[in-house]
Parts: C-alpha cells; structure tokens; sequence
C-alpha cells in the first residue's frame, strides 16, 4: 500500500523537474555511437554499398540526424524511457526486433536479403543507435560504448585500400578515439558526483536465471566436436563446400565462393579445365587393390581346363594387358598371395582418404565389372559396341550428364537420389558410382564429350584421372526389389556372358548346392535372398584367408573346403550360385563407404584404401543390376522409406519383439497399462516418498511442503482447490466431506483430524506470518504425519467417487471462539 | 425530542489496568454471550458486530424494523460500559440536534455548550435515511474525525465512539438515500434478518419467563474504561503478511475492473478492510491476519461500498473472491 504512492510521488516530482538533462557524457555517447554508424557504412556493411564518399556522407550525415532527433524526442516526451535496466532492456530489444522486421520485409517484397554478417552488424548498430538515444541516464551509457566501440572495431577492421572512402575512415578513427577518451574522463567525473548524491539499488536477480542459459549451453558441452556441429548447424547461412549455397552468405573461410570458383587456391577445389593435371607417384587403383588382397601370383598347379571363351573376349584381355598400368579393365585373380595384407599409408598427401562421400550409408562404389570367370581369374567385363548416348544438361545451373537411361512407366525403381563424392588421392579416371548411375555432374563442366563409357554402367573421363579434390555428384535410382515379380528374374533378355557357366564336377557340386539351398524357395528374389542368407551365416568372411587355387575352382574350394575367405570369393561365390540357378549376374568390385566412418563433424565418410571391396550383381528385367553383398558384416543400401513405410517398419518391428519376447513383451505392455491407469496415484506415492525422504534429511518435516503435497494430491485427485480458496478452508471442507460420507465416523478418525489442526496452524503462520522468519519451526512431524493420514488418497478418491467435483465452499466461517478451544 | 441519552452503565470497580490480549479476548467473549442472549441465533452478526467495534468502525445496520437492531445496540452499549444514545431520524432533525448547541446562560451571562446525542459511547441513528442530507453530513466530521465542531468550537468525542446506523430499505418515500461519501465512513453494512424458528420460540419462552426484565435493564457494564481502547490498540498490532497485503490489493484491483461495479474499493476502504480482518484475526486469537479473515470480513465491509442491489453485491463479493487467488507463497 506504501509503495504505490511513493512511486507515484516519485513521478511527479520528475514531471515537475522536466526531462533529464543531457550530461557532457551523454552527448559524447551520441557522438560516439554516430560516428561508429559512419565507420559501419564506411566499411560498406550499411545501406551503401559498395561504399562512395558521397553516398557514405549522405548515408552519415542521415544516421546522425536520426539518432540526434531520436534522442532529443526521447528525453523530452518519453523521459521514463531507459530509466531503469527492465525499460532499457525493452528498447534495445524493441530497436533489435524492428531492424528484424525492416529486413523481412525487405527479403520477401525486393528479394533483396542482406548478407548474414551485415543483417547482424546493422542489428547491433540499431541497438548500439537505441542505447545511444537513452544515453541521458547515466545507466545506459556503460552498454552505449561498449556496443560502440564493438561497432567501430568491427567495421573498422574491414577497411582495406580498395575501399574508396579510406581517408574519411582514417579520420573516423582519430575522432573516436578522441572522443572515447574524452568520455572516459568526462564520466570519471560524473560518476564521482552520482556516487555522492545518489543512492543505487540492486535488485537481486532471480536465482533461476542462469537456468535459461542451459538449452543454449547444453548441447555445446557435449563431448567431442560432433555434439557443437550438431548444435550449431544450421544457424548460420554458409555458401560453398556442401550443398547449401545461402544467398545471405558472403565468402566462407576455407570454402567460400572464391574457392568454388577456383580463383583463390586452385589446388583446394579444382573445376576439370583448370585442374593440374600433373603427373604423381600416387597410388594407382590396382596399387590400391592390391596393397589390400596382396598381388596375385601363377600357380605352377593350375589344372588346366578348356572353357567356352568367345574370341573376342580373348582379344579384350589382349587390350587390357596393355593398359593395365593406367587403366582398369584387366582381370580379377581369386588367388593371391598368402598372410595378411601390409598395410600402407600413402605419403604424398596429408589425407589417408582416397575419396570422400556424402549422402546416404553404406554405399557401393562400383568401379570395374567382371563377368567372365574361368575357375581362378574373373575377366573385365568388355565394352558392348552399342551404349547410349551421353548427353549433358542444366539443372538448376548445374550440368548434369546424363547417361541416356529411359524412364518406363512401372520402372521397379525407388526415387533417384544423389550422392556427392569428392576425390582425394585416388588416381584413376573413373567416376566412383553406386550401381543403376543415371546422371553425373561436375561444377562447370559442361561438356559431354569429356566423359566417356569406360564399361557398362560405368563412366570414366577422358584424362588419365580424376584430379585431387574434384567433387562429383552422381545420381542414382536403387531397384525395389518389393516391386519385381518372378518373371523379372528370368533374364532371357540378357546377354550369355553374364549366365556363363561350366559344366564341370565343381560346378555340378555347386549347383547342387544352391539347389538344396533354395529348395521350396519361390523364383525370383527369394531364392536369391536365401543364397546370400546362407552365404552370409554360414561362411566366415577372413581377410587373411587364401584360396589356393589348387583344385582349379577356387569356388568350389572355398564352398566346401575351407569355408572362410575374403569377400571376393563371397562375391565369386555368389555369382557362380546364381549363375548356376540361371540367374544373370557378375562380379564388381569398387569401394565400400561403410557408416562406421561417418564423420558428424564434415557430414562426410572417408573413404581409406582398406575400404576396397568386391561384391555381386544380379541382373534384373532386361538392363537393371541389382547389389547384392553375399560377405558378413557389410550391408547393401535400400531404397529411401516413405513415411507410411517407416511407420509400417516401426509397427513391424514392435509386433516382432512382441512376438519373440511375448512373456518380457506381455509383462511390460501391463505394467505400462497398470502404470498409466494408476499414474496419478503413481506420482502421488513419489511425492510422498520424496518428502519423507527430505524430512529424513532434514530430521523434520517441513508443514508447507506437506501442504504443496496434499495440494497436488488433491489435484490429482479430481479435487483441484479452488484459486479463492485457503488451504485451511478446502482441507477442513474435504474433512468434513469425508465426515458426512461416513455416517458414523470412527474415533480414531476424530482423532486423526483432531491432530491434523496444528498442522494447518503450523501452514497458515508459515504462509502469513511475517514474524515466523525470527521463530525457531517447531517440530512438526506428527502433524504432518495425521494430514498425510487424514487426507489420504483413498479418502480423498472416496469423496471423488461418491461426489464427483466437490462445491466451492461458501464463503461462511466457524465460529471463532469454536477455533479458539480447538487451538 | 428525538434523540434521548442513557446514563451510563455502572463500571467495574477499579481503574483499568494494562489488559492482555488473554483476558481482552475473555472480556469480548463475555460481551458475546449477552449480545447472543439479547439476539438470539444471530452469531454471525454479533460476529462482526464486534469485529467492527474492535476495528474501531462504525455500523450500518440495514433492515426491517422490529428485527433487533436496537436491542442490540442497547446490549453493545451497556457491555462497553458507556454512554447510549439513540437519535430516532425525522426529516425535521436538526445537525444540532445531533451535535448540541450553545445555550446563553442568565446567571453566568455566558453561552454554554449542550451537548447533543453523539457525546456518548454508542449512538443509534435510527432510520438514518429519513434524516436531510444536511443533518446527515453533521454526522460525517463525527464518524471521521471522531470530533464535533460547534459555534467554530471543536469537542472532542469518546475513543470509544461507535455508531450504529438503521435504514430500512424498502420504504423509499420521504427518505434521503446517505450519499457515497458518508457510506464510506462506515465499515461494514449489516443485515440482521429474520431469526429461526427454534430462536423465535425460545425468544418467545424467555418473554414469558422474564416478562419484566430485559437484559439491558439487569447488565453491568464489561470492561472497565479504557479496556476497550486497549483492545482496539492490541488489535492494530495484529501482523499482516505482505503476501495478504497483496492480496488485499489483488481485490481491491479487481473490485475496480469488475464491469458490474461502478466505483470500486476505496484506499480508505481497504485500510478499513485491513484493519476488519485484523480484528477478526484478534478474536480468532491469532496475531496475524490470514486469507480467511480478509474473506470473512469481505462482505459486510464491500456491502456498504458497492453501489449495487443488496441481492446482486452477494454475488458479485463471490466473484470477486473466488477470481483472486489465494496466496500460498510464505510471505517474504
């Protein structure tokens, strides 16, 4: 009652006095922060850009006008303005959410966005103008020159000779650090003056408001860069190095435009016809393959067999052999070298990374095809003389190759996605590319004719290898194999070379073998799916392991014989399976990017030599390959989900834990029904728990923590206290509900309310007694105890049940002698 | 004559010592019991009867004739020890009449002061709306003030001046509605109302049994001279949180931005709504002031301020009350 006539006093008086007078500090802050605005379009961050000096001197002589009127208007018709840190505050974020909404409106009607580092710097210009306007009380001049002075380093450290209006930023800069010193002692003596007459008053911060801060602070605490890069992605607009290309960003640091263009370092991110093509003693992709298998070697007791070659095939091999130093294309031994492979780091460069990939894991990087297999060796898979047509086209100012793939209606393909691989120190001039490649696309490279048709489905361009740090794009579309049918599987269509197989007792056996192994199985995905499954499970995948080509089928060997091998003869394996089935199929190898090696921090998966690997194709319909990955612990990438898919996968996979738990299942499913019905009562016995608990702690037990307790207690109840009603009055009303409900209540019921009294005594003197700060609590532990007992949850659901919402008591009183004798 | 004054009812013997709040509490309970003998099953009105008397407020009493209203004020006044005046109001009652005046002595050839009904402890203004506005204001400086000024003269009036005022509602013709500002000046508005059955018949036994003694004829006073205003000054110094603080305010506030409600709560109005709860806090024998004293006394005191029907302020008090949270933080 006292303090709103005080205040009001105050207010008068200050009407009276007139508005605040502008101390010499006060102007020196107005100077100050006008002549950081004038440094901040000197430096071309402001309305001008790019910065000429008449313009700037328009753009100036405009803020300084603005903010002298503005703070002049503000003394002499707002004066309460920025009186106290509340009202200060208020206007700084108000100043701040209007220079927001100017930029809004500019971003959507001119499409003119600023760029992210000028929106800020303007923001925090406008807060530094909006402090500088209350700079009349002393309080808001300490945050006016700090902001400033913030502003002027700021923009002032972007002034470089090739801005026009370098001699007025020199003289901006003497004229605030004059003025600056000059406030500095102008202050000093201010300040000396406001601590004689005035007094300050502190007003204590709430002890939660640290707590704010922990949202923001959180996630930046998590350990390990990915933690901060997750927290922080997105917040800032970047141009360059990923997919984004923010037009509110200005260069990047390390990745920005000039990079991208290749006018600043072209060795970081090189376009083709700019690229160094130079020659290196990187490794080459059979130096990579084979620093992983170990060489090959001739086995003396290499049974001799004849096998149904095409002449032309011959002729190929032929061919190869003459490019195997540069090019791929030559054959694939099953045998090699035994003991484990060395393992090699290339020196030439700081990365251990051949290529880098983004996009989704894990990934088959195809880069040779094999379809030809005489028992040891697999042959190249040979250039077919008819292939589409390459053609390039724009899209979305890209160009994109496009590998002349039609699109038929009921295509069993999943929507194309892309990947983008960025090549590191891989030589080798073929694209790395999932399987099913319909588009390649390398920034500002718009010439088909620099790729060309290395071997089916696989694209290579025409230089001897990609240069270092080349980022490709390639698009691919994955088959659904949800989607074939039985007959897609049949592969009549498809040329011989992919069904070749022999008819020797090797392969006899192994064709019995994927016959016992899909015996009952459906045509089609079914029983390729249980050959790989056997594959998988039954085979130990070992990287050390080595066929030795002894009986002339490294097939056969490892199917019967050692059982364990390294992934090409899984793959081998599985290619001979299903060629024994009739299944068109061929041997890859290439890269794996395994999700293992997903760095958070760059959204990228390096790709390490280690990482070479061989799998297996199946052809479906007439031209579709699909991946198949017959070696244990490697996974094949699947077609994107839908969310209807997801949400089908999520229900399947819950029904499928219910189905192989039913009795773990069951028993949770209850207790989380039990605990659901009963979670009020649930909560309630925790609330009780912990307020034991702190009584134990603090040998006594605290009357109004007892009270919040039978509050929520009857909140939970169904019986909320009403917000005009005391504590005293709902808990006696309850109490007399639970009287009536029993008609002949027992003693010991009485009893109970009887020593619940002083408990509520003991609340109302601890809720509105201003001496009860000075008096020792007395204990209270059996009062506590007889509310808790009175006022139990199964009185209290009783009235609930019997009564439904009690009535609001009325506004009626006991007798207060009738209080008085209870006391 | 319209107005009349009674002699004052015999003291305890013995000046009045310090009283503790014990034995002030004791005392008022005495007074209690002889109002609730004098007006039978009417405990909440004796209730805050006495609040008002030990909030040092005065009284509007608004009903029908018959119901009491005197034989109450009679038994307060005889209890308290004091003078009783009654002050029947006519449309010909002159402020004089109320205040006294200066008669020109012969002998003494020098004019002397008579004083008039409200020179007493407890004064009945009956049927004070039959009054003229004109000799209603004379009431004002008394009530306020506790003071009279006649012929340019202040006399001082009882600590212990209570009025008690009786207007009957429904006849409206020849009456003069009090104006805002004399309504201000009383604390509570109060209706007696018809008593119950069994009270009426026991009423009626008790008229029989004692057919020549009323109980004011046979009552000695209670407290002793002076024991009254102790109380009222133990009373004041009944604690108020400022949690209840705030929410007195809170009603305050929401009085004022009821759309129902012309003129709200009064800053003399809330003082006195303070000062009601803190002497019901008194009688419940605590020394501090609870939500539940400030509601107790919300609607005899709000009744007299809301300028609205009597049916509708119940409502209207109700919501008011039930809007306003209780607080339930430890007052700081």
């Amino acid at each position: 009652m006292s303090v709103k006539p005080n205040s009001q006093t105050k207010k008068v008086e200050k009407i009276k006095q007139g508005p605040p007078k502008r101390g010499f500090s006060g102007w020196l802050c107005v100077a100050m922060a006008i002549i950081a605005s004038s440094a901040v379009d000197a430096a071309g961050f402001g309305f001008v850009v790019p910065p000429e000096p008449k313009a700037f001197w328009t753009a100036s002589l405009t803020f300084a006008f603005i903010t002298i009127l503005l703070s002049e208007c503000v003394r002499r018709f707002a004066p309460s303005i920025g009186s106290t840190n509340n009202s200060r505050r208020s206007w700084a974020i108000g100043v701040m959410v209007i220079g927001f909404c100017i930029e809004m409106l500019l971003r959507f009607f001119l499409e003119a966005p600023y760029l992210m580092d000028s929106l800020l710097l303007t923001l925090l210009r406008n807060v530094m103008i909006g402090l500088a306007t209350v700079a009349h009380h002393p309080l808001n001049q300490g945050p006016s020159v700090a902001l400033s002075t913030f502003v002027f380093v700021f923009a002032s450290a972007c002034f470089d000779s090739s801005i026009t209006t370098l001699p007025w930023c020199t003289a901006l800069s003497i004229a605030f650090a004059v003025t600056s010193i000059v406030w500095l002692g102008a202050r000093y003596w201010e300040r000396l003056n406001i601590t004689l007459t005035s007094k300050v008053v502190q007003r204590k911060r709430p002890w939660w408001t640290p707590a704010l801060a922990i949202p923001l602070v959180l996630p930046l605490l998590i350990p390990a860069a990915r933690g901060r890069l997750i927290a922080t992605e997105g917040w800032l607009p970047t141009s360059g190095g990923g997919d984004d290309a923010s037009p509110m960003a200005r260069d990047g640091i390390g990745n920005g435009d000039l990079l991208v263009a290749g006018l600043d370092n072209i060795r970081s991110f090189a376009p083709i016809e700019n690229a160094p093509f130079a020659a290196s003693h990187d490794p080459t992709l059979y130096d990579v393959f084979d620093d992983s298998y170990n060489e090959n070697f001739f086995n003396k007791n290499k049974r001799q067999k004849v096998i149904s070659l095409a002449p032309e095939i011959h002729a190929l091999a032929e061919n190869h052999r003459m490019a195997k130093s540069k090019k791929g294309s030559r054959e694939f031994s099953t045998v090699r070298r035994p003991g484990k492979a060395k393992s090699q780091t290339l020196s030439s460069i700081d990365s251990d990374a051949l290529i880098y990939v983004r996009g989704r894991l894990p990934l088959h990087l195809k880069l040779e095809s094999f379809d030809i297999y005489d028992g040891v060796e697999w042959s190249a898979e040979p250039l077919p003389e008819k292939l589409p047509e390459l053609s390039l086209e724009t899209v979305a100012d890209r160009p994109w190759l496009r590998l002349g793939v039609q699109t038929k209606p009921g295509d069993p393909h999943a929507a194309p996605e892309i990947h983008s691989i960025k090549v590191i120190n891989l030589k080798t001039n073929r694209v790395p590319a999932p399987t099913q490649l319909t588009g390649i696309s390398i920034d500002q490279l718009n010439r088909a004719d620099f790729f060309r048709w290395e071997q089916p489905d696989i694209v290579g361009v025409d230089r001897d290898s990609l240069p270092e740090l080349t980022t490709l794009h390639v698009q691919s579309r994955l088959v659904d194999t949800r989607k074939l049918k039985e007959r897609d599987y049949s592969g009549i269509f498809s040329q011989q070379q992919y069904r070749q197989f022999d008819d020797g007792e090797a392969s006899y056996r192994i064709r019995r073998l994927a016959q016992r192994w899909t015996f009952g199985k459906q045509k089609g995905w079914e029983q390729i799916d249980a050959i790989i499954k056997h594959l998988r499970e039954e085979y130990t995948l070992d990287d050390s392991a080595r066929a030795t080509g002894d009986t002339g089928h490294t097939v056969s060997e490892f199917l019967f014989e050692t059982k364990r091998g390294p992934d090409y003869l899984f793959a081998t394996s599985a290619v001979w399976l299903l060629r024994s089935l009739d299944y068109p199929a061929r041997f890859v190898s290439g890269f794996y990017a395994t999700p293992d090696r997903y760095e958070a921090r760059t959204g990228l998966t390096p790709i390490l030599a280690e990482d070479v690997h061989c799998w297996a194709e199946v052809l479906v319909q007439r031209d579709y390959w699909v991946t198949l990955e017959p070696s244990p612990g490697y996974a094949v990438l699947l077609p994107p989900l839908s969310f209807a898919e997801q949400i089908a996968g999520i229900l399947n996979l819950v029904y499928t834990r219910l189905l192989r738990y039913p009795f773990t299942s069951g028993a949770l499913l209850f207790l989380l029904v039990i605990g659901f019905i009963f979670r009020r009562r649930i909560l309630d016995i925790g609330d009780v728990s912990i307020l034991r608990i702190r009584a134990l702690i603090n040998r006594n037990y605290s009357a109004l923590n007892t009270m919040r307790t039978l509050d929520r207690r009857c909140r939970r109840v169904g019986l909320p206290r009403p917000r005009g009603v005391s504590p005293r009055r709902w808990l006696e009303h309850l109490a007399d509900a639970i009287h009536r409900q029993r008609a002949d209540p027992k003693p010991i019921e009485s009893a109970q309310q009887r020593a619940a009294e002083p408990f509520i005594c003991s609340v109302e003197r601890h809720l509105y007694d201003p001496a009860v700060l000075c008096t020792k609590e007395h204990s209270t532990r059996s009062p506590c105890v007889a509310a808790l007992t009175m006022w139990s949850w199964r009185n209290l659901a009783a009235i609930h049940r019997s009564s439904g919402q009690l009535t609001q008591p009325h506004y009626s009183f006991p007798h207060p002698q009738h209080l008085r004798v209870q006391k | 004559m319209n107005a009349g004054t009674n002699t004052p009812a015999s003291q305890p013997t013995g000046l009045a010592a310090t009283i503790d709040p014990t034995n002030g509490l004791k005392k008022i309970d005495q007074i209690r019991i002889r109002l609730e003998d004098a007006l039978k099953g009417k405990q909440d009105v004796i209730q805050q009867v006495l609040v008002c008397l030990l909030a040092r407020g005065h009284l509007l009493l608004e009903d029908r004739p018959g119901l009491g209203k005197t034989t109450l004020a009679k038994a307060l006044a005889s209890s308290v020890g004091g003078r009783f005046s009654r002050l029947q109001c006519t449309p010909d009652l002159l402020p004089s009449d109320i205040t006294g005046f200066s008669i020109f002595n012969a002998e003494t050839r020098q004019f002397e002061f008579r004083s008039g009904p409200v020179f007493s402890e407890v004064l009945l203004a009956d049927e004070i709306n039959r009054a003229t506005p004109r000799t209603q204001s004379a009431l004002l400086e008394a009530m306020a003030e506790r003071q009279v000024t006649v012929d340019g003269k202040q006399h001082q009036l009882s600590n212990d001046f209570f009025v008690i005022a009786t207007q009957n509602p429904h006849e409206q013709h020849g009456t003069y509605p009090l104006p805002e500002a004399q309504l201000d000046r009383f604390t509570m508005k109060l209706s007696v109302g018809y008593p119950a059955a069994d009270y009426e018949a026991a009423m009626l036994a008790a008229s029989v049994k004692t057919e020549q003694k009323t109980p004011e004829s046979i009552s000695s006073a209670i407290l002793a001279a002076g024991e009254l205003e102790q109380i009222q000054d133990l009373v004041t110094q009944t604690r108020v949180g400022d949690n209840v603080q705030r929410y007195l305010v809170s009603l305050a506030t929401a009085s004022r931005n009821h759309p129902d409600i012309d003129a709200g709560l009064s800053p003399r109005g809330l003082l006195l709504w303070q000062r009601a709860a803190q002497a019901t806090a008194h009688l419940a024998g605590r020394d501090f002031v609870t939500p539940d004293d400030v509601q107790q006394v919300a609607f005899p005191v709000l009744a007299v301020r809301l300028d609205v029907e009597a049916a509708d302020s119940r409502n209207l008090i109700s919501q008011l009350l039930e809007s306003v949270e209780v607080p339930t933080e430890p007052t700081s």
